[in-house]
């Protein structure tokens, strides 16, 4: 049997392959299938089901219910409570994401190198990268899906004088549903749950899905396997035991939340487990336009500039957010509130991830739930202030007659006249409505043991056949999105896997998914 | 959460999405954080107008002026942890609010299609 869903209470289940993944997202689909390229026997236990894009939801309610992990209610503990959202499903979170492909900058294999001791990855990431755009069809966002919301926004930043592009996605000839963060019902978006995953199943893998890993079993110092219980989708009642023995290697690949937390619940001892995580918080700025924008229609999210990548450090994006999302998003309640989302077709949603340098940890808590501990610091604060008037200023050179900034203690709409206001904000956090969505670290990679969890190749200090191949690896934060570099970098640890067995992974096994 | 969204400037409220439905269904499917979060903010939001308006009765009490200038009040206040009561109800209110088809259609947004729910069970 190739998957292996849900299965009641009964005799446990055993399996044994060569190398199990921990997770199907970014990291683990691609760790895997470049396993599985190189002829070796994969199994991947991923937490969440495996839904097809017949199975998706259609509201963002069930989008809430069925693709994110916890409805998306896991919140930092620090000065502010920010959503930390991830996905949890066979293809993690690239099914819910919105696909934007961004390669590594070269910047960041340079910090890799001197602050962290890591070096040789750059060639095999941007090999790998060429490879991966080519087989999940990276294409720009076609002009018949860019949509009002995202045209406006090359207008504005042409009249305030930045770069900026149509985004580059791995989505294969997008309609522009606007439905990219409750999974591309229409099969446009290439995640991996429909490319990376069935083809690991093609090569002779199995996946087994709904089935949390609970813990590594470690023999001394040796990774053997991994345990845990099969969880029902929707009771979330629990069924038989599992174990996979893996005779080659264990790769953890459960995210920058997830991964910290199975390792030490596996108790592998690291003085930087859960230690150095690190994010790009994402804020953003509505615009009020008197035509109606429409920003539910067309490409989710097509328009992006890095031209403040590294100076003061952001990422601009528009965003189309459904009107359920924008109702607690907006300041007020009452009538009032009503009366501000009576202007939903008027509203385009612009934002900007900071490429923050707070650094925070994650800890098990209550009932062994992730903690995630993450406050920005002042420098931060003033990065993502600045962010929000660039949006503002982006906004208005478009036509927009008004912003909405969401910052609490300014007014709750600013005209042309007023948008400097922003600048003179309050740099309390909680002042702010910010969601972490690109997350990094929590088992970072180093030379260095006491300072970093995993190698250079992704092997953790001190353990044998322990890897980690997801974003918990990445030491730093990457001021673009991450999916490519996660990928990249899973590639490359693969590949030495089998580099050390004498194999090597052969091109793609067969056809790409349809669109 | 009715009253963080009522019926206005053409919209329909909380009121007019079948409110009572959404509550019996996540009280069913949400998970434990939300669920919990859910009722201690129901249970804040009855309990907070004497904090917010001066006004020693529990919200469902207030006239339907009062309590909407409460609504507006509390999701405006001052202490950080009052906003995030009314972030909560007002994020329930959001769900059950802006899925609903006459809502959709009153914004010119087509009707949701259904939610399978499902999933590969082999
Ligand atoms: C809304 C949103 C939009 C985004 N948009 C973009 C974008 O457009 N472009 C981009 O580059 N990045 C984007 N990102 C970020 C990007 O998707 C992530 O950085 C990337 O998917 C992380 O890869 P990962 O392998 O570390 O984790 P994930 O992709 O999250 O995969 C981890 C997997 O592990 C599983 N898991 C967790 N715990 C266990 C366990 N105990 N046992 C077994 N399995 C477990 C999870 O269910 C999940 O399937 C977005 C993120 C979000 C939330
Ligand atoms: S915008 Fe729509 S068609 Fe395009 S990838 Fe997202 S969900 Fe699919």
């Amino acid at each position: 049997m190739s998957h292996l869903a849900y299965q009641p209470p009964g005799p446990a289940v055993e399996l044994e392959a060569d190398y199990v993944v921990v997770g199907s997202g970014a990291g683990g689909a691609m760790a895997a299938v470049t396993l599985a390229r190189g002829g070796a026997k994969v199994v991947v236990v991923e937490a969440g089901p495996w839904r097809d894009p017949e199975d998706y939801p259609s509201t963002a309610y069930a989008g809430l219910r069925d693709l994110f992990d916890d409805w998306g209610t896991l919140i930092t503990s620090g000065r502010a409570f920010w959503p930390v959202v991830q996905g949890r499903a066979v293809g993690g979170t690239t099914v819910i994401n919105s696909a934007i492909c961004v390669r590594t900058p070269g910047d960041i294999f340079e910090s890799w190198k001197k602050d962290h001791g890591i070096d040789g990855l750059a060639d095999s990431v941007w090999r790998y990268q060429d490879q991966i755009e080519r087989e999940l069809s990276v294409e720009e966002v076609p002009e018949r899906a860019r949509g009002h919301s995202n045209r406006l926004a090359i207008i504005g930043a042409e009249k305030v004088g930045y770069e900026s592009h149509v985004m580059r996605r791995y989505v294969k000839h997008c309609q522009g549903e606007g439905q990219c963060l409750q999974g591309c019902r229409g099969r446009r978006k290439q995640s991996t749950n429909i490319t990376y995953i069935p083809e690991v199943q093609r090569l002779g893998g199995q996946i087994l899905s709904c089935a949390p890993v609970e813990r590594v079993r470690i023999e001394g110092r040796t990774a053997v396997g991994v345990e845990g219980r099969f969880v029902h989708p929707a009771t979330k009642k629990k069924g038989a035991r599992y174990f996979v023995r893996a005779t080659k290697a264990v790769l953890v690949a459960a995210s920058a939340v997830h991964t910290p937390l199975i390792l030490m619940r596996s108790g592998v001892k690291s003085p930087a487990l859960g230690e150095h995580f690190r994010s790009h918080p994402g804020t953003g700025v509505f615009g009020l336009f008197d035509d109606p924008v429409d920003m539910n229609i067309g490409a989710t999210q097509g328009w992006a500039s890095t031209a403040f990548r590294e100076n003061p450090g952001l990422k601009l994006e528009t965003l189309a957010i459904p009107p359920e999302m924008v109702a607690s998003r907006l300041a007020g309640g009452g009538a009032e509130l009503t009366r501000r989302l009576s202007r939903y077709r008027h509203m385009a949603m612009w934002v900007h991830a900071v490429r923050a340098e707070s650094v925070g940890s994650v800890r098990p808590g209550l009932f062994g739930k992730p903690v995630v501990r993450y406050s920005f610091n002042r420098r931060d604060m003033e990065r993502l202030r600045k962010g929000l008037h660039i949006v503002a200023q982006t906004h208005i050179a478009a036509g927009a007659k008004a912003v909405v900034p969401g910052i609490f203690g300014l007014p709750y709409e600013l005209k042309a006249d007023e948008i400097d206001k922003i600048l003179e904000a309050s740099l309390e956090p909680r002042n702010y409505v910010a969601v972490l969505s690109h997350l990094f670290g929590g088992a970072v990679m180093g030379a260095d043991p006491a300072r970093s969890v995993v190698d250079g190749t992704g092997k953790v200090h001190g353990y044998e056949r322990l890897y980690v191949a997801d974003a918990a690896a990445l030491p730093t934060t990457l001021g673009v999105n991450p999916q490519h570099t996660i990928m990249g970098v899973a590639a490359t640890f693969a590949e030495g896997l089998l580099s050390a067995q004498g194999q090597k992974p052969k091109p793609r096994a067969s056809t790409p998914a349809a669109a | 959460m009715e009253a963080m969204l009522p019926a206005e400037a053409g919209l329909p409220g909380v009121a007019d999405c079948a409110p009572d439905l959404f509550i019996t269904r996540i009280s069913k499917e949400a998970c434990g954080r939300l669920w919990w979060g859910m009722v201690a903010a129901g249970f804040a939001f009855q309990l907070l107008p004497v904090v917010v308006v001066g006004i020693p009765l529990p919200a469902f009490l207030l006239s339907a002026r009062a309590r909407d200038r409460y609504a507006f009040k509390l999701s405006t206040h001052r202490s950080y942890l009052i906003r995030q009561v009314a972030f909560i109800a007002k994020f329930a209110a959001g769900l059950c609010w802006g899925g609903h088809d006459s809502v959709r259609e009153a914004l010119a947004l087509p009707p949701y299609a259904t939610d399978p729910g499902t999933w590969r069970a082999s």
